[in-house]
């Protein structure tokens, strides 16, 4: 053999015996612990879950159970993960799908059957949907929020009815959220169809309605964020970057006045507007996603977030209301005061289902 | 030559693979060819004027960036200043920052600037400041690309210019000396600015928050793409589809004239390897030029550092350490900055450790293909600089559904993220290396082979030795990216136990932020990440010595 070759296949054991040696090192200080002892619940949720680090800390203390969340945007990433990963087992818990996209998530068919007692919760929590393979872990009506600065500075009438938000007074001043890409925004879109089809009027529907806020130069947003932060003029964005708050009204929760209080020492300018049926009531489920093998610590886990002790703190938690009978949101500072519980739109999660796609798609053709 | 053909192979496959699964997979749910998706294109309110947007965005930027960088390059390359290391990586940090801290910092600016001079934020005023960010990203690539070859020409070239009626005036010696010079440089700088511009998200997204380029349509549309119930699936698969077709021609085209471009400047070289720059000091003309430009590219990062202490506190605004005690802390984020510190630190390291070895190889086999002056050299270029083209919606798509149809489990493998990192640092490795083994003198290779030593012989005692400093700057590059790199987003998943500084950032900003600690946390880690990456660019830049350090 040459001296050449030699050399070369020297250099090449060596060059692999290095590789193994740090890849074995790298392996060990990387990769997971298999530990029988230590279950670990691989959990999808959105991004802004707001279950802290610390809390998972006490959870994983007292049971044993370890929990690695992974983030997918919002509750329709959830659902999308969910579908696509369906009975491989890579999660075992779904977190944050909700009623707008349940009767969708059914019949995908991803979900388990849950143990958890479901006596334990309000009327409200279980309104959609009062199975097992579901479990409303947090709530709250989405709606339109208005800037009491401007309403009541510009002596504007508050708005009545959805129709008032066609008005000039209103023209280029209320941000809400594509409902193609922001669940607040499709949970807003559905109730406005509920509400248009309840109506008084019977020549016209949702169509007609945000054809008209096309034409009053209504904002369009891809996200809760860009409608909130940066148009809203009620809002924290205010006190942030790269606010501009042109938009006087803005799709949010009908308790986000009481979320901007409690952080701002019972103060705010914004308000929730109380409107018969022009609201949606967006119930978070927990789920137990199929081709999980950890169904017993999956059950512990579910029982522990809708237990008195975690989901009575919800509204600080994941600032939404508690889905448990006697939960309420806390009244420091004026968060329980600034909010309101409205008559919500009362829509089927199966109508939901067979229909979204239709009205989504008009929408679009509408609103281009 | 088999190892070479099996690295490119290799990552041919890692590069291509993914976004072939994910088109296929697009394809069977769209139930449209491309053309169709295309023609359709601009007809819903998700993609409306999107693809003008996106050509006119691009398009103004590398404009801009060319007006702004060509002098500055110049100037830089042309005198020398004091301090000029840290002036060097100052104006090079730019370009290794995570977006969304950019887009945080000129935000930031523009409500300072709204306090101060009375600016009232409009649709066309954020339009400037979007253009003006994204010369701010770039700029380092104009003076990177064009410096070394204007610090080390040989100043007889000048002399003799001045002497000749072609080079008597200031005009006359720009046109007919400076400009063949440079041009394939600038040119093949605007390129890769228009590439950059063309796939910008995070400035686009919180800058003009109202306008969707391409980038943002396929963002928005990416959960539900690829999903098979057609419902919801079909509309957000065709407009994927569509978007990541025009997204890549256009990107190819501007790769190959890049690539192109660069190689052509190796024929026009005619620079030594001697500093022929000229002393001037900061009190002139051009020193209040340098402080001028230095301020524009400061601003953007004090304003981020500043933010991060600065916090609302009722109906008014105090100082406060709250934000890095939040970050640290990890109370406002899966995890606190210590371990996503680590983490950042160890992928970094593991992409060094790989994404070196495989762009040396890439390179010195584009080096010998264009010596030979074969095509394929233009083509093996691109299919390097492609990771950069393909939108993180594609890959992302690709990489899970590659996982699922194979094993689910490997999501969970720490090495999966590393596969992003060494997707977007290895063009930038090749970028590095490429024009440094472009000046290497060929003959010196052959006449080690002819005295028998065999390649690996020729690497370890000619190649590596020469390109050490070379080397050396790329693994800091390589360090710097992987550190700002939102590598997890090449993949979708993102598991805690691999956050690394920057989807820490993401994943605080992504809390509603009632909650006044949440941004000035995510603005410390942003001060973190930025301190270490212009620390780092200070320590390495003692190392890139003046024309020899290649193209970055």
């Amino acid at each position: 053999m040459k001296k050449g070759n030699l050399i070369n296949i020297k250099l090449i054991e060596g060059v692999a015996l290095f590789l193994i040696i740090i890849s074995s090192v790298l392996s060990g200080c990387l990769s997971e612990n298999d530990d029988d002892a230590n279950v670990t619940l691989n959990i999808v949720s959105y991004d802004a879950l707001g279950i802290s680090k610390d809390l998972l800390d006490q959870f994983t203390n007292d049971t044993g159970i370890n929990i690695e969340i992974t983030r997918a945007g919002d509750a329709g990433g959830v659902l999308s993960m969910a579908i696509q990963t369906k009975n491989t087992g890579l999660f075992d818990v779904s977190v944050g799908i909700d009623n707008s996209y349940l009767g969708t998530a059914l019949v995908a068919d991803i979900f388990e059957p849950l143990d958890t007692n479901r006596e334990i919760f309000s009327e409200r929590a279980l309104s959609s949907y009062n199975g097992n393979l579901a479990i409303p872990f947090d709530l709250g009506s989405v709606c339109i929020n208005y800037d009491s600065n401007y309403v009541d500075g510009e002596n504007i009438t508050v708005p009545t009815s959805l129709w008032n938000f066609t008005e000039s007074q209103w023209k280029g001043k209320i941000a809400i959220e594509n409902p193609r890409t922001s669940s607040p925004g499709r949970a807003f879109f559905i109730s406005t169809i509920d509400y248009f089809d309840n109506d008084k009027d019977e020549e016209t529907n949702y169509i007609n309605w945000w054809n008209n806020m096309k034409d009053n130069n209504v904002i369009i947003t891809d996200s809760w964020t860009t409608a909130y932060e940066t148009h809203y003029s009620g809002g924290y964005g205010q006190w942030g970057e790269g606010f501009i708050g042109d938009a006087h009204a803005v799709v949010s929760y009908c308790h986000s006045p009481g979320v901007e209080a409690y952080y701002g020492g019972n103060w705010t300018t914004s308000v929730a507007l109380d409107l018969e049926g022009a609201s949606f009531s967006q119930i978070e489920y927990i789920s137990m996603l199929k081709g999980t093998e950890k169904k017993s610590s999956v059950n512990i886990f579910v029982d522990w977030l809708v237990s008195y002790e975690i989901n009575s703190q919800m509204s600080t938690i994941n600032w939404m209301y508690p889905s448990i009978i006697g939960g309420n949101l806390t009244e420091t500072s004026g968060y329980r005061w600034h909010s309101v519980v409205p008559i919500d739109c009362e829509i089927k999660i199966s109508d939901i289902d067979e229909n979204i796609a239709y009205w989504l798609d008009e929408w679009d053709i509408t609103m281009a | 030559m088999k190892f070479k053909m099996i690295t490119v192979l290799i990552w041919s496959i890692l590069v291509i693979g993914p976004p072939i699964i994910a088109w296929r997979q697009l394809s069977i749910v769209a139930e449209k060819n491309i053309f169709e998706t295309i023609i359709e294109f601009d007809n819903k309110f998700q993609t409306r004027d999107s693809i003008e947007f996106t050509f006119l965005v691009a398009s103004y930027s590398t404009i801009l960036t060319l007006i702004l960088g060509v002098p500055l390059a110049w100037n830089l390359g042309r005198y020398k200043w004091r301090y000029g290391t840290f002036l060097r990586s100052l104006f090079t940090v730019p370009f290794v920052m995570p977006s969304i801290l950019v887009a945080m910092g000129f935000l930031s600016l523009l409500d300072w600037f709204e306090v101060l001079f009375g600016i009232n934020d409009s649709q066309n005023l954020r339009f400037y400041l979007l253009l003006l960010s994204h010369a701010w990203f770039n700029l380092a690539l104009v003076v990177r690309l064009c410096e070394p070859i204007l610090s080390t020409i040989d100043s007889s070239y000048e002399e003799s210019a001045f002497l000749l009626p072609m080079g008597n005036s200031k005009f006359k010696r720009f046109k007919n000396l400076w400009l063949p010079l440079l041009w394939p440089n600038i040119l093949a700088s605007a390129s890769l600015t228009f590439i950059f511009s063309f796939t910008s998200f995070a400035l686009v997204k919180f800058i003009v928050p109202t306008k969707r380029n391409l980038e943002i349509v396929m963002s928005n549309q990416a959960e539900w793409a690829g999903i098979d119930i057609p419902a919801l699936g079909q509309t957000p698969s065709e407009i994927i589809l569509a978007s990541s077709s025009i997204q890549l021609l256009t990107i190819i085209i501007a790769l190959a004239i890049s690539s192109k471009l660069q190689s052509k400047s190796f024929g026009h070289q005619l620079s030594s390897l001697d500093d022929k720059r000229i002393d001037v000091s900061f009190f002139s003309k051009r020193g209040l030029y340098i402080i001028t430009m230095l301020i524009l590219i400061i601003l953007p990062l004090i304003s981020l550092i500043l933010s991060s202490f600065l916090i609302r506190n009722g109906g008014s605004i105090s100082w406060t350490t709250k934000g890095w005690s939040a970050a640290f802390g990890g109370t406002h984020s899966p995890t606190n900055m210590y371990q996503a510190l680590y983490s950042s630190i160890k992928y970094a390291t593991i992409s060094i450790m790989i994404s070196l070895p495989i762009g040396f190889m890439l390179s010195d086999i584009i080096n010998q293909l264009e010596r030979k002056d074969s095509i394929l050299a233009v083509i093996l270029d691109i299919v390097v600089m492609l990771p950069l083209a393909l939108s993180a919606v594609m890959v992302g798509l690709g990489v899970l559904v590659g996982i699922i149809r194979t094993d689910p489990e490997i999501a969970r493998s720490w090495w999966i993220p590393i596969y992003g990192h060494i997707m977007i640092t290895t063009p930038f490795v090749v970028r590095v290396l490429l024009p440094a083994m472009r000046n290497l003198d060929p003959d010196l290779e052959f006449s080690a082979a002819l005295l028998g030593a065999g390649y690996f012989k020729r690497l370890i005692k000619i190649k590596i030795p020469i390109l050490t400093h070379s080397i050396i700057v790329s693994s800091s590059l390589v360090f710097a990216i992987s550190l700002g790199e939102f590598g997890s987003s090449w993949v979708v998943l993102r598991f805690t136990e691999f956050t690394t500084l920057p989807v820490m950032i993401g994943d605080i900003l992504s809390r509603p932020g009632f909650d006044p600690l949440v941004r000035s946390a995510a603005n410390a880690a942003g001060s973190t990440l930025l301190l270490m990456t212009l620390i780092l660019f200070i320590c390495v830049e003692k190392f890139r010595p003046v024309g020899s350090g290649g193209d970055f």
